[in-house]
């Protein structure tokens, strides 16, 4: 192993490692901010001030707070019933929460479609009381609700696993209610894994493309997400406007990953 | 009454309608649509649609670049797992922070980044194209987007193996005349190869199905760089459902049976190490 710790191999091994993730990570990243800012300040300020962005915004706040209030209820419940009872069936529920990560995200979109879309299966419900799903921001919510379905259950779980049932238990027995139990005990103890169950869910729910791209139509100014804002000028050749926009993702991803950090280490 | 002693803390209804009722509304209610769809196709129309030409090399393409991406990631993945775990140096926190990103950055984003950065008037683009190289609107721009969506897998699942490995049995090891490839492969190897195929799979199964960062720099043209959630996407846009059914069916069948396996093999690979 002492070649290994020599330091000329070590500092092949860093340098290759260096190398790779400034060619692959840091480029990438570098060229987004340098591509908003080429036109200048002013082109960037009336860029992301311009009302299809702000709506753009507006739309893609909706479907991660949503998908996050969903996340967290579901989360929560989820965890309780997984950690504290046992019932036929539980394995199968189990395995079900994860299905989403494994779901490609237009293969998300379709499923939707094909649900809720003008031939879907619940056509004819959504029709006669003329609520429309696909091609407006319901479907959007929707699929950012399937694609980060598992986030939040996925951290509480093992976290209450690991504490176990017991006060929960005494808690019972000395008469307190499920809600006394939920806000004094179990709640307290999943802070931490609910925090970056949520956070993580943010992540994804700002960032979703190819689901939203099946089931939004990208109607300007009603159903874009900032994502498909990105696409749509992109697409039209509007490369720095696209950048521009690119920067509000690329600043909430970071503030993502900060906030994460922090959480973990505390 | 075992069963009723379990069920001492109140809420076991509550917790199982909510659950149930998310479980169902969102993803088993849509999934339960797509294998009826798929069933209302039919087996000679199904093979039909999974069997044509187009298609074909659409899964060709998109298993290609998965496995390239795929080895390229756990190759990187293991030297910056180790780089990570057993040197100090300036700079560590921040490459470890840094692999957080692709798991967060919006894939439209790694997008239009990776595709402006490899194409004629960008940085790498220029600096590949004297070489004969070209990344953007090639096959080699799917694998570029493959490895950024999917860079910090690997890392993730090697860090803590290799974090938690012990040293002194690599000094044992040394001490009893071991060189140091032996070592690594007698003794490190058997210890992060769970963790390398783990890694290896997570990031085969995303590479098939991402979507937002491929096309972009991918240039979709059929047969050549069309990759199959793009033709999904197509057979979507020309309003022929069944055919994308087929397609979604066949993709979701193939990565369940490729987990399966990885799964499988982990396990045993696990259960050899003790």
């Amino acid at each position: 192993m002492q070649l290994l710790q020599a330091k000329k191999v070590k500092w092949l091994l860093l340098a290759i490692a260096w190398l790779f993730i400034f060619g692959i990570l840091i480029l990438p990243l570098a060229l987004v901010v340098m591509q908003a800012l080429a036109l200048g300040w002013r082109t960037y300020l009336t860029t992301i001030s311009s009302l299809v962005t702000l709506q753009a915004v507006n739309l893609t706040v909706a479907a991660t707070v949503i998908s996050l209030l969903f996340n967290l209820v579901f989360g929560i419940s989820a965890a309780w019933l997984l950690t504290f009872y046992d019932f036929p069936g539980k394995h199968l529920l189990n395995a079900l929460i994860d299905l989403p990560f494994s779901v490609s995200p237009v293969i998300v979109g379709l499923i939707f479609v094909l649900t809720f879309g003008q031939t879907g299966w619940l056509a004819p419900l959504f029709t006669t009381i003329k609520v429309q799903i696909i091609f407006a921001p319901p479907a959007i919510f929707l699929t950012t609700i399937f694609v980060t379905f598992p986030f939040v259950a996925r951290e509480l779980i093992p976290v209450l696993a690991a504490k176990g049932r017991e006060e929960e238990q005494t808690a019972a027995l000395l008469g307190a209610s499920a809600w006394q139990i939920l806000r004094q005990i179990t709640f307290p103890a999943l802070k931490a894994p609910l925090a970056t169950g949520l956070v993580l869910a943010t992540a994804r729910a700002l960032g979703e493309f190819g689901a939203v791209a099946v089931v939004s139509g990208s109607i300007r100014g009603k159903t874009l997400t900032l994502s498909l804002l990105v696409q749509t000028l992109y697409n039209n050749f509007k490369f720095k406007q696209a950048f521009v926009v690119a920067t509000i993702l690329l600043g909430s991803t970071l503030a993502v990953v900060i906030l994460k950090r922090r959480l973990l280490r505390e | 009454m075992q069963q009723k002693w379990q069920r001492v803390i109140p809420g076991y209804y509550f917790s199982l309608t909510l659950t149930l009722l998310g479980l169902g509304l969102i993803v088993v209610l849509p999934l339960t649509a797509l294998l009826i769809s798929g069933w209302q196709v039919g087996a000679p129309r199904f093979w039909h649609e999974a069997t044509q030409q187009r298609v074909l090399a659409s899964y060709l393409i998109s298993i290609k670049g998965a496995a390239i991406a795929a080895s390229v990631n756990t190759i990187f993945g293991l030297l910056l797992a180790w780089v990570l775990t057993q040197y100090t140096f300036p700079g560590k926190w921040l490459l470890d922070s840094l692999l957080d990103l692709p798991f967060a950055l919006p894939t439209a984003v790694a997008g239009i980044a990776l595709a402006y950065l490899f194409s004629d008037r960008g940085w790498l683009g220029r600096l590949v194209a004297p070489l004969g190289w070209q990344v953007s609107y090639t096959f080699n721009g799917i694998v570029v987007a493959m490895i950024f969506v999917t860079l910090p897998f690997v890392v993730r699942e090697v860090q803590p193996v290799l974090a938690k490995l012990d040293p002194s049995v690599q000094e044992a090891a040394h001490t009893l005349g071991g060189s140091t490839f032996t070592i690594l492969r007698l003794v490190v190897l058997p210890e992060i190869l769970p963790a390398l195929v783990a890694g290896f799979g997570l990031v085969f199964t995303r590479c098939l199905g991402e979507y937002g960062s491929i096309v972009f720099i991918a240039g979709n043209q059929p047969y050549r760089t069309e990759i199959t959630p793009l033709l999904i996407m197509f057979k979507l846009e020309e309003h022929s459902y069944q055919g994308a059914t087929v397609l979604a069916l066949v993709m979701l069948v193939f990565s369940f049976i490729f987990n399966f396996i990885i799964h499988n093999w982990q396990r045993h690979l696990l259960r050899r190490k003790g």
